[in-house]
């Protein structure tokens, strides 16, 4: 009800358990269009997540290609009752915080004042209402002033439409624990998005009624 | 229902795991409490825009060309590195074994797993390119080797142990340790927490708790919507 099911996220239901399994299998054995498979298959949602996480192209698609490269140097141990997906991001988010604690320990806080102007799809959206433009900024600024750990659960329920099992999986925490980040996560975003202007709330009930 | 009970529904409500009954007594509250339906709105709006706003930038085109030639990259010095490593491991090969057959790493079923150290052993000895004369002997110093050794079967110990423990084969507890031991040789550095390999998870269910409070068929949950 509430995720859309506005298929955002890249095509990796689209090959079924059996042809991913057959895809891994010739992976292992190092071939290299069944590589390209995966790249193309994953590619582009795990970059999405990894980029809404760090938000910075350059080292989104570094931490994506390092997330690959360890994914398809452990393709031993990957155990195929699981989704590849999950596996991948997985290593994808490990690399994440990596990064963001390696960040963390270079400038002591992000600018958020700076984080619209760094945004690409604001030149995306241009085109939208500029009201609308200034709700959805708002909205993802939101996002960024979560902790990793909510921030990450956020967008793979909302974006990437993982499961809690699945998001549990993802994080390493137990689902209860992903339970909670997910409604501290709300919570945050309500104190944020909260003190909206007038104008800004009129243009947010227009979103939503086109929401449904 | 009180608005403190209408929030206690609100993650229920969200996740769509809501009961009818209950739903239909929240729609109820909400319709006649702004509070609420102000809070509701919000993050129902904040979801769906987290969920469908346009993706910023896909992947550059050459992507997976740079990733498979960083593939490419990776398996060629793997072969150095190993080759490399042989020279060093190869012959102690055989003693961090007897050191583990000893601690009594190996049970009933030791037998297929040492299999594993045998090949790397073999290997070492069918390559002549790694034949006295052929070494390089400026590249490591005896010093090195020996520790190099010494914490390779020190970690060994502590990887198989740990991975025992977690229920993987010694084959792969080995092969992680040798290329830890790789990385050590290449980088002139220990064992640390940025081991490669070391950020990677496990590739089983990574803790207990998923485990015991798992639906049956957990892997395909949420997989296919
Ligand atoms: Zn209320």
């Amino acid at each position: 009800m509430l995720r859309q099911g506005i298929s955002v996220t890249g095509t990796s239901s689209a090959i079924s358990r059996e042809q991913e399994r057959e895809l891994i299998s010739r992976v292992r054995v190092g071939d290299r269009n069944a590589y390209r498979e995966l790249v193309d298959q994953h590619g582009d949602r795990l970059h999405a997540f990894i980029w809404r996480m760090v938000r910075n192209h350059h080292d989104a698609e570094d931490i994506c290609q390092d997330a690959f490269l360890k994914a398809f140097a452990s393709i031993d141990s990957f155990k195929s009752q699981y989704r590849f997906s999950t596996w991948l991001f997985t290593i994808g988010y490990r690399v994440c915080l990596n990064q963001i604690r390696r960040k963390r320990a270079v400038s002591t806080d992000i600018d958020f004042n700076a984080l619209p102007d760094a945004n690409p799809s604001d030149n995306a959206i241009a085109a939208e209402s500029e009201d609308a433009a200034r709700v959805r900024s708002k909205i993802w600024e939101a996002v960024d002033r979560l902790t990793p750990p909510q921030r990450a659960t956020v967008l793979l329920f909302y974006r990437q439409e993982f499961g809690c099992q699945e998001i549990a999986r993802i994080l390493q925490l137990p689902p209860a624990t992903v339970k909670s980040h997910l409604h501290r996560a709300r919570d945050r975003l309500r104190d944020l998005l909260d003190p909206m202007t007038e104008r800004d709330w009129t243009c947010f009930r227009n979103l939503s009624e086109r929401a449904g | 229902m009180l608005c403190e009970q209408a929030e206690q529904l609100f993650d229920a409500y969200l996740d769509g795991e809501l009961s009818d009954a209950l739903a239909t007594e929240l729609g109820a509250h909400r319709l006649k409490c702004p509070n609420c339906r102000r809070a509701l709105a919000l993050l129902e709006v904040t979801g769906h825009i987290i969920g469908s706003d346009k993706e910023p930038a896909g992947l550059s085109e050459l992507f997976s060309d740079r990733l498979l030639a960083c593939v490419d990259d990776q398996k060629s010095q793997r072969t150095v590195k190993l080759r490399r490593a042989m020279y060093i491991a190869g012959p102690v090969a055989a003693a961090a074994l007897i050191v583990l057959a000893f601690a009594g790493f190996f049970d009933g079923r030791g037998v297929a797993k040492v299999a594993g150290v045998k090949e790397i052993k073999t290997q070492s000895d069918a390559d002549d390119s790694l034949a006295p004369g052929k070494r390089d002997a400026a590249s490591y110093t005896k010093e090195g080797a020996d520790l190099a050794l010494s914490r390779w079967i020190e970690q060994t110990r502590r990887n198989v142990d740990a991975k025992r423990r977690s229920g993987e084969t010694l084959r792969h507890a080995l092969d992680a340790t040798l290329h830890e031991t790789l990385d050590f040789l290449e980088e002139g550095e220990g064992f640390d927490a940025h081991a490669p390999g070391s950020d990677l998870p496990p590739s089983d269910a990574p803790a207990e708790s998923f485990d015991d409070e798992n639906a049956p068929d957990e892997t395909d949950e949420g997989g296919d919507r």
